[in-house]
């Protein structure tokens, strides 16, 4: 019978085509909305390594200045710090020169061994990891004196540590070639420290290198635009005036402004959350219309083939059989097209256009886009297999 | 072989009711060769298919073979068509997307059977019916004659004891119609296969041993 039933489709393929043609696209929007929201969802569950709750940042907007005109800058800079951590509601403060939801990042890429390695990375002075509440994992945090160390330290997440040192003790190790040409004043950098991860765009963003790198405030050649705030648990946004105004007595011809972790993390939650949702009604949208147009032809199909349901009736099948056989036909016609879509599907991380789709999440995503759209084949397919069963042999045959 | 006592059948629409049949009395003895005249629309058709299983009767009762369908299931009665009754239908009704030998072959697709063996059973048919040299030729490749000499290995393939044809000549010319009654007179003669008919052509109808007459739904000789 299947033998039969792979002729029928094969010898339909004119008419089955465009069918197969739909299948394989929904299957293809399906795969990419369950990828993305996948990758939101395993990405939401991995810890941010920070803490956004009473967290404030200040941005300060000051001519730049470096070298042996910066003396006035860095003494402003050196009071501003001062002044924040004087302030009642404010437990730490510290620079973090690229705090989270800020909209732009530093990425230092290096070789290593011939190895191309890349992270972003983050300047924190002493202390900042209290304030972010980062979580050390080995090793230890920037402190006072490391200026006088005679290499660069330097402190790296879990994944990037693991991604050059594998299962080896990454404490101690330098993680760079040194420049061919030698520089004056270069220092290697080593690795004095591991922590869990600083993932500055939330919980739903990717999981990537990060590095940290040491800057006090007052450093002659890199200027302080954002200090990092640890506000006192209930510090209300009326706060927010007060830090602006004793800022703008310290540095008035600064401009300061202040934004709240919490606040930023919200909004771009229900952002990306929006983003999922949109995609999401636009595929079902699709889905929808694709199902609609599938039960359509189906159903077509079957009211054209009475008369051959008829004529399989009078030579011995029953009801059952007739059901069955439709339903068998409309699934060998998805698992076609679900087969293209997967193969489609495979090359997509290939193509490089979709950087978060992993082999594993590939997978995933497909496992996922395949069950929904065989039971979406499966349900469509049910009401054109009933109607069949419902044809009168006696009519069917009766006419032309 | 085929016995109908009393039957009746009514269509009922929303507008009105037919009496397709009225008290049809009728017994057709194994290996008789039967033809059924009458005006269009007297109920020649739905006597076929009541004798046929496709369609119940009102009333009355319908015996195949000695046994009584009353209360019959639907996989019942699709299992006694598929054993003991072989239908032709005036417009073949094959089955446009599969190729002559697939087209015999749908029969035996409702019993368990190897395909091998299907396949053989199917070629077989068709060199009975002299289209050994066609088989994969699809129907609308074929003349009107050998689509219906297609549906004719259809009905034979499952060696069914009953032959039902419903004027399996009405679309084909004189010569063409010369033959498919010569395949049905030889199945009636060689393999005692019972054989009922429909037809208009009297001359048909003659070469038949009994017809059956029928007028607005009663039998009327
Ligand atoms: N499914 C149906 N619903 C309603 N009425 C029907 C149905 N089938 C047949 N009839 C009616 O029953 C009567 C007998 O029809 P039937 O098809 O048996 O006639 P027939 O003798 O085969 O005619 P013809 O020679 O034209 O084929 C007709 O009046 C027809 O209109
Ligand atoms: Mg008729």
């Amino acid at each position: 019978m299947i033998r039969h039933i792979l002729r029928l489709v094969w010898n339909r393929k004119a008419g089955n085509i465009l069918i197969m043609a739909e299948i394989t696209i929904s299957f293809l929007v399906v795969f990419l909305v369950a990828a993305l929201a996948l990758f939101l969802f395993h990405n939401g569950r991995q810890p941010m390594g920070f803490s956004s709750e009473d967290l404030w940042y200040v941005t300060i907007d000051a001519p730049r200045t470096v070298g042996d005109e910066a003396a006035e800058r860095q003494e402003l800079e050196r009071q501003v710090l001062r002044e924040v951590a004087s302030m009642d509601a404010v437990e730490k403060v510290a620079v973090v020169a690229y705090p989270p939801y800020v909209n732009s990042n530093s990425i230092r890429g290096w070789d290593l061994d011939g190895r191309a390695l890349q992270s972003e990375l983050t300047y924190l002075s002493d202390g900042a990891e209290e304030v972010l509440k980062l979580e050390l994992v080995s090793g230890r945090w920037f402190q006072p004196g490391d200026e006088e160390l005679a290499f660069k330290p330097v402190l790296m997440n879990e994944r990037l540590a693991a991604e050059i040192f594998g299962d080896e003790d990454p404490l101690s190790r330098t993680f760079a070639d040194p420049p061919k040409e030698p520089r004056e004043g270069y220092k290697e950098s080593r690795v004095i420290g591991v922590f869990t991860d600083f993932r500055r765009n939330g919980e739903f963003s990717s999981l990537d290198n990060m590095m940290l790198l040491r800057r006090q405030p007052g450093d002659p050649d890199r200027q302080m635009y954002t200090v990092a705030l640890r506000m006192r648990p209930g510090t209300t946004a009326q706060y927010e005036e007060t830090v602006l105004e004793r800022l703008d007595r310290v540095a008035p011809s600064w401009s300061f402004g202040i934004r709240s972790v919490e606040v930023e993390r919200e909004e771009y939650r229900r952002g990306k959350i929006l983003q999922v949702v949109l995609a999401a009604s636009l595929a079902g949208f699709l889905v929808l219309m694709v199902a609609l147009g599938l039960l359509g032809v189906l159903w077509q199909s079957v009211t054209l083939r009475t008369q051959e349901i008829g004529l399989r009736r009078a030579t011995g099948a029953d009801a059952r059989q007739i059901c069955l056989q439709i339903l068998t036909e409309i699934m060998v016609v998805a698992v076609l097209a679900l087969t293209v879509g997967a193969v489609i599907a495979f090359q997509l991380p290939l193509t490089g256009l979709l950087d978060f789709l992993t082999p594993a999440l590939t997978f995933q995503a497909l496992g996922v886009a395949l069950a929904f759209m065989m039971s979406l084949a499966l349900i469509c397919g049910f009401y054109p297999s009933w109607l069949a069963t419902r044809v009168l042999p006696a009519e069917a045959l009766h006419y032309d | 072989m085929i016995r109908l006592d009393n039957v009746a059948k009514v269509y009922r629409t929303a507008r009105m009711e037919t009496m397709a049949l009225n008290q049809i009395d009728l017994h057709i003895a194994e290996g008789e060769f039967v033809s059924i005249m009458g005006p269009s629309g007297c109920g020649k058709s739905t006597l076929l298919n009541v004798i046929g299983l496709l369609d119940e009767p009102s009333e009355g009762s319908v015996q195949i073979d000695g046994t009584g369908i009353a209360g019959y299931s639907d996989r019942q009665l699709a299992r006694l068509r598929n054993e003991k009754i072989g239908f032709i239908f005036q417009s073949f009704h094959l089955v446009p997307d599969l190729n002559v030998v697939s087209n015999v072959e749908i029969p035996l697709l409702y019993r368990s059977m190897a395909s091998k063996e299907r396949r053989r059973r199917a070629i077989e048919a068709l060199q009975s019916v002299g289209l050994g040299s066609r088989i994969h030729h699809f129907p609308n490749e074929l003349s009107g004659g050998q689509q219906q000499r297609v549906a004719v290995a259809r009905a034979i393939i499952g060696a069914p004891r009953v032959i039902l044809a419903d004027e399996p000549t009405g679309n084909l010319d004189s010569q063409m119609g010369d033959e498919i009654m010569a395949i049905l007179e030889r199945l009636n003669q060689e393999d005692k296969t019972t054989v009922v008919m429909v037809t208009h052509d009297a001359e048909q109808a003659k070469r038949t041993a009994r017809t059956i007459r029928l007028f607005d739904g009663r039998q009327v000789a």
